[in-house]
């Protein structure tokens, strides 16, 4: 793709009208995490000189410069520069060659003396300062994306033994939850002090719930989850910033937790659990929503049948702002560029407002 | 449920394996039938685990220490079971599909359909299609279960239901599946016989598919 010009060019601004519940030009597209390989390049038109990852996974993100030329080819409105700290999570790989996560290596108080270390703060913010010269006049914002406490803990434990540890050693799942939460407080707070003014906001990556609802009963959650959310998320709110969470998972009793935290945005509305024609309405002017699109259609589907499904969002989701289209996961091997590209530009055909 | 085993059914339903171990051998040295303990102590127990489930009380912890106290106890009845001759009400091999190494969902199928009563053949992660065709000619199974977490290995299941009906078994099994981005309309394009969305679905969709 060459890089959009005129009206789909890329343009931070009409992605937080439409978060802000206000209808702009047309309605924006988003993709938080790409991971493959074979889009990135069909979209840049070349090939990468070095192997892309899940960066959530420790695998190796995109280049600043080479995601907001990415983005600019799309006509998508902003990037994500990660703050990512998983630490002690285990990976194996499967027959076919494909990395996993398996487990994690917490299993007592004793080991949180091992903890992988973040990367340093210094380093992180080096990096969040590439992205914004490279996105400088081109309309690409720059979001900053921190790991968060509630599934950084579970993973460092292993999801399995986590759930157990609700009940049989809470208190190791705690502490481990302060460890990390102090943490990227800190990172947060340096970002927005830093560039509170140049970013275009920030998102939090924690996933709290699956296909039933929220992970652990909405007691033990409560008591858990809330006020830490509400202390990461602080300097942002300070600082003006709207504020975005991803988690998967059926919405229906987490969105109104998320909404008292003082959450603004929520990715990705996960179809098979949710209406996302219901939730919108439901959340009209309160939550705005970004996501949806299943990604199966995307891995399976033509482009002709990616393209109704589209037309269908553009129809219903986009009057009144508050929905930014986009996978219902992220774009991953398997999902064929052409479906990918498919998706983006019939958002460009049918997405525009007043026509 | 008999007043006999309310204790036993609490310390289930409580995740207490301290307690259903003792429930277990206290009806035993009882002389208590061992498929009685079985059925109206701990699968009923079960049942009420997959019910709070189902109505919002319980969530996946209390469904997971619920089934670790179901399997201490049935480690103690087994013998017991097996000495009566006591069938279990299905046969089922579970495993996640080629390519996918997520296990969380399966084990939590697997827990669940053990605790209504179904003799369980674990496969484990990154199961060849060639691994269920094994399971089901050797193991005499009755449902072949089929997992996966990723949109990516979801064709495996359609793959490993292709190479159940090559080998000439379709018909001697039921196939379930399940899993995130698995949907009803997806199970019913590849042709599997039934879809839950959680481990507590499951068990429903085995019996009824089943016949109990």
């Amino acid at each position: 793709m060459k890089i959009q010009t005129g009206p789909d060019r890329s343009d931070v601004n009409r992605l937080l009208t439409a978060l802000n519940h206000q209808e702009p030009d047309r309605l924006p597209h988003i993709e938080l995490w790409v991971t493959s390989q074979g889009v990135y390049e069909y979209v840049l038109e070349r090939k990468l000189d070095y192997k892309i990852g899940d960066a959530a996974e420790g695998g190796q993100s995109i280049t600043p410069e080479d995601d907001v030329e990415f983005a600019q080819r799309l006509g998508q409105d902003a990037v994500l520069c990660n703050f990512n700290w998983r630490p002690n999570n285990i990976f194996e790989f499967a027959g076919d060659g494909t990395r996993h996560y398996v487990d994690g290596s917490i299993k007592s108080l004793a080991d949180l003396d091992k903890l992988d270390p973040p990367t340093p703060l210094a380093e992180q913010l080096h990096h969040l300062e590439r992205y914004l010269t490279a996105a400088q006049g081109t309309g690409v914002g720059i979001i900053a994306n921190l790991t968060s406490f509630f599934d950084s803990a579970m993973l460092a434990i292993g999801v399995t033994d986590s759930l157990y540890m609700f009940y049989d050693n809470r208190p190791l799942l705690e502490k481990l939850m302060d460890i990390l939460l102090e943490h990227q407080e800190k990172v947060m707070a340096a970002v927005c002090d830093q560039f509170g003014d140049e970013i275009a906001f920030v998102m939090i990556n924690d996933d709290i719930g699956h296909n039933a609802g929220l992970m652990v009963h909405p007691r033990m959650f409560l008591e858990m989850f809330p006020w830490r959310m509400k202390r990461l998320i602080a300097p942002a709110k300070a600082s003006g910033k709207l504020v975005l969470m991803h988690t998967d998972g059926k919405l229906d009793n987490i969105l109104p937790i998320l909404y008292d935290v003082g959450i603004d945005i929520n990715h990705p509305v996960e179809p098979e659990s949710n209406d996302i024609f219901a939730v919108k309405q439901q959340w009209a002017g309160r939550m705005a929503l970004i996501g949806n699109v299943h990604t199966p259609l995307l891995a399976y589907g033509t482009p002709e049948e990616i393209e109704a499904v589209v037309k269908e969002y553009c129809e219903k989701l986009a009057p009144g702002g508050g929905y930014v289209l986009g996978s219902s996961t992220s774009i991953m091997d398997g999902i064929q560029p052409e479906n990918f590209v498919a998706m983006v530009e019939a958002v460009h055909k049918y997405g525009r407002y007043g026509e | 449920m008999s007043d006999k085993y309310q204790a036993l059914f609490d310390s289930i339903l409580e995740g207490d394996v301290a307690g259903t171990q003792a429930g277990v051998n206290q009806a035993l040295a009882a002389n208590e039938d061992p498929a009685e303990i079985l059925n109206q102590g701990m699968i009923a127990a079960m049942r009420e685990v997959g019910r709070l489930f189902e109505e919002g009380e319980y969530y996946v912890p209390e469904m997971l220490i619920a089934a670790r106290a179901m399997q201490a106890g049935l480690a103690i009845l087994k013998p017991h079971l097996v000495d009566s001759g006591i069938e279990p009400s299905g046969r089922v091999a579970v495993g996640t599909v080629k390519g996918d190494l997520h296990d969380i969902g399966k084990n939590l199928v697997a827990m669940m359909l053990e605790g209504a009563g179904f003799a369980i053949i674990d496969l484990g992660t990154d199961v060849s299609p060639e691994r269920f065709v094994a399971a089901i000619q050797e193991e005499g199974v009755d449902i072949v279960a089929l997992s996966a977490l990723l949109t990516t290995t979801m064709p495996s299941m359609k793959v490993t239901i292709e190479a159940i009906s090559a080998a000439g078994l379709r018909d001697n099994v039921i196939v379930l599946v399940g899993g995130a981005p698995v949907t009803q309309e997806y199970a019913d394009q590849i042709g599997a016989d039934g879809f839950a969305a959680d481990a507590s679905g499951a068990v429903t969709v085995a019996e009824s598919l089943m016949g109990i």
